[in-house]
């Protein structure tokens, strides 16, 4: 039996890791290139993280989801991964997080809204579960479906999306080392508003994309239509990349509220994670491929 | 005239519409704002702009209704009931108030919003046009505030009216602005907008049936205020 992750690290500890980790690297004699993670950016704290959540499955109201998520139910869980693959499979959430390390890595989250966060988040890249079913050529592509339990989510007895919530990513930034099938956040199993049991954070990504309560993943040869790009296809393309350049009429894409901060900062392209993932889009428009 | 009546009436009201201002001062200074302290400051600041734009704008058809009220019961407390002048004064201070909220809802924004940029504030009025419609809003509010003292009132003689009619227009921006920037789960600001539509279609009618004048009783030559002979 594994140790449960809230018996690895108390939050008091993990909270001083970042200021361990640069006094380590200090000694070690200079600025490592750090690897592309929120490094040196303090992680928002696990209220912030918990109690300001975009999860319409719930609510509009970013304040009320934490309350609305409460009794949400997040075990037993199963997610299937099938389609164009020559594995097609099941897996029980238990199962699942035996099979894959849980890593801790500090990603930035910038939600479409114009704010963003700071987050420890806890899991395992999707390439790994991805690779475990084997896709074939034909596999272009990955589809998203999350958890349908209008009895347990409220928001979804109201049509303001067209349940259940689907995302999509391109193959290969599915099988990117940055995107990750997140368990925890601040190495304690995931609050249900953050997307329990099982969620993505694609970090280079607006926050829509990172889709919560995963039940079903299928690797298919189109590109997938998400819940966004029904509702409104003017505002949300398939593609999403944090992108200053491309303006919404709502919302200032150019700065951004990092939570617990004052007044806004300017927001990165890829959301600072460039150097990772703008390769996977040499020679596209971004402005065109929103 | 009741000029020792509102004392009260102005006290009440005057901290009424005080009330969101010092409550987001209090918060921010005690960091009770929420997560978002930006988003709070920039929503509450724009409601109460907003709502007490629609209130100023009620004033008008309240005491055209007190008005009508008086002529309906026919008694000599006709003159009491429609002796609604206080609601006027009330009217300027809630006016005025409105246009605090909406400086204060500017100010917010351009300062830790848009970081006192004006490439930030050129780039958000050419790329999201419900801000362009939050300025145009405060922009019509600006000489309504700056005419609405008893000289100003004096000096325009006729044109105060007229040129205090941009209420309505200003209403309609502010609403628009306030419509636009709504996201497409959230239900839009019906109440809002079902009450500027009330106000309008009252004002509108009014003006229809020509009653072009403002609405006070003693307009009514055929009997004289108070229902004694003098």
């Amino acid at each position: 039996m594994p140790p449960r992750p809230s018996e690895i690290t108390p939050q008091a500890v993990w909270d001083t890791r970042r200021s361990f980790v640069q006094a380590a690297l200090a000694l070690a004699g200079g600025l490592a290139a750090a690897p592309a993670r929120a490094q040196g950016e303090a992680a928002n704290s696990l209220d912030e993280i918990s109690r300001y959540n975009n999860y319409a499955e719930f609510s509009s109201n970013k304040d009320v989801v934490w309350k609305l998520a409460e009794d949400f139910r997040p075990t037993p869980w199963t997610v299937s991964v099938e389609g164009e693959c020559e594995k097609p499979r099941a897996w029980a959430l238990d199962d699942l997080l035996r099979r894959h390390a849980q890593e801790d890595r500090v990603y930035r989250l910038r939600c479409v809204e114009g704010w963003s966060l700071v987050v420890p988040w806890r899991g395992f890249p999707l390439a790994a579960l991805l690779a475990d079913s084997r896709p074939t050529s034909r596999a272009r592509y990955v589809a998203f479906e999350a958890v349908m339990r209008p009895q347990e989510m409220v928001g979804q007895r109201r049509p303001s999306l067209n349940w259940p919530y689907a995302e999509g990513l391109r193959i290969d930034e599915a099988m990117h080392p940055l995107t990750l099938v997140v368990s925890g956040v601040y190495g304690q199993p995931l609050p249900a508003a953050n997307g329990a049991p099982l969620r993505l954070a694609v970090p280079w990504k607006y926050g829509f994309k990172s889709i919560k309560a995963i039940t079903r993943i299928r690797l298919v040869e189109q590109p997938p239509v998400t819940a966004w790009m029904q509702a409104a296809p003017s505002e949300y393309g398939f593609y999403a990349n944090v992108n200053p350049e491309v303006p919404h009429p709502r919302w200032s894409q150019r700065r951004e509220l990092r939570l617990g901060e004052t007044a806004k900062r300017p927001t990165l392209p890829f959301n600072g994670y460039g150097a990772d993932v703008a390769a996977l889009y040499a020679g596209m428009d971004l402005r065109q491929q929103f | 005239m009741a000029a020792a009546l509102p004392s009260r009436a102005d006290a009440t009201c005057f901290a009424l519409c005080a009330g969101p201002a010092l409550w987001l001062a209090a918060s921010s200074m005690a960091g009770g704002l929420g997560p978002n302290p930006l988003d709070r400051l920039l929503h509450v600041s724009g409601r109460a702009a907003l709502w007490l734009l629609l209130v100023t704008l009620a004033v008008s058809p309240l005491r055209r209704a007190s008005v009508q009220l008086a002529r309906l019961v026919h008694a000599r407390t006709g003159k009491r009931l429609a002796d609604w002048n206080w609601l006027i004064r009330l009217r300027r201070m809630l006016g005025l108030f409105s246009f605090f909220y909406a400086l204060l809802h500017m100010l917010l924004y351009a300062t830790l919003d848009a970081g006192l940029s004006w490439s930030a504030v050129a780039g958000d009025l050419a790329e999201r046009p419900f801000i362009a419609l939050g300025w145009l809003g405060l922009l019509l509010l600006a000489p309504l505030a700056a005419t609405s003292t008893n000289s100003a009132m004096r000096a325009l003689g006729p044109w105060w009216r007229r040129l205090h009619l941009l209420a309505y227009a200003a209403a309609l921006l502010g609403l628009a602005h306030f419509a636009l920037q709504a996201k497409a789960t959230q239900a839009g600001p019906w109440p809002e907008t079902a009450a500027l539509v009330l106000l309008l279609g009252g004002r509108l009618r009014a003006w229809w049936a020509g009653e072009r004048q403002p609405a006070v009783e003693a307009q009514r030559p055929a009997r004289a205020p108070g229902g004694t002979a003098t």
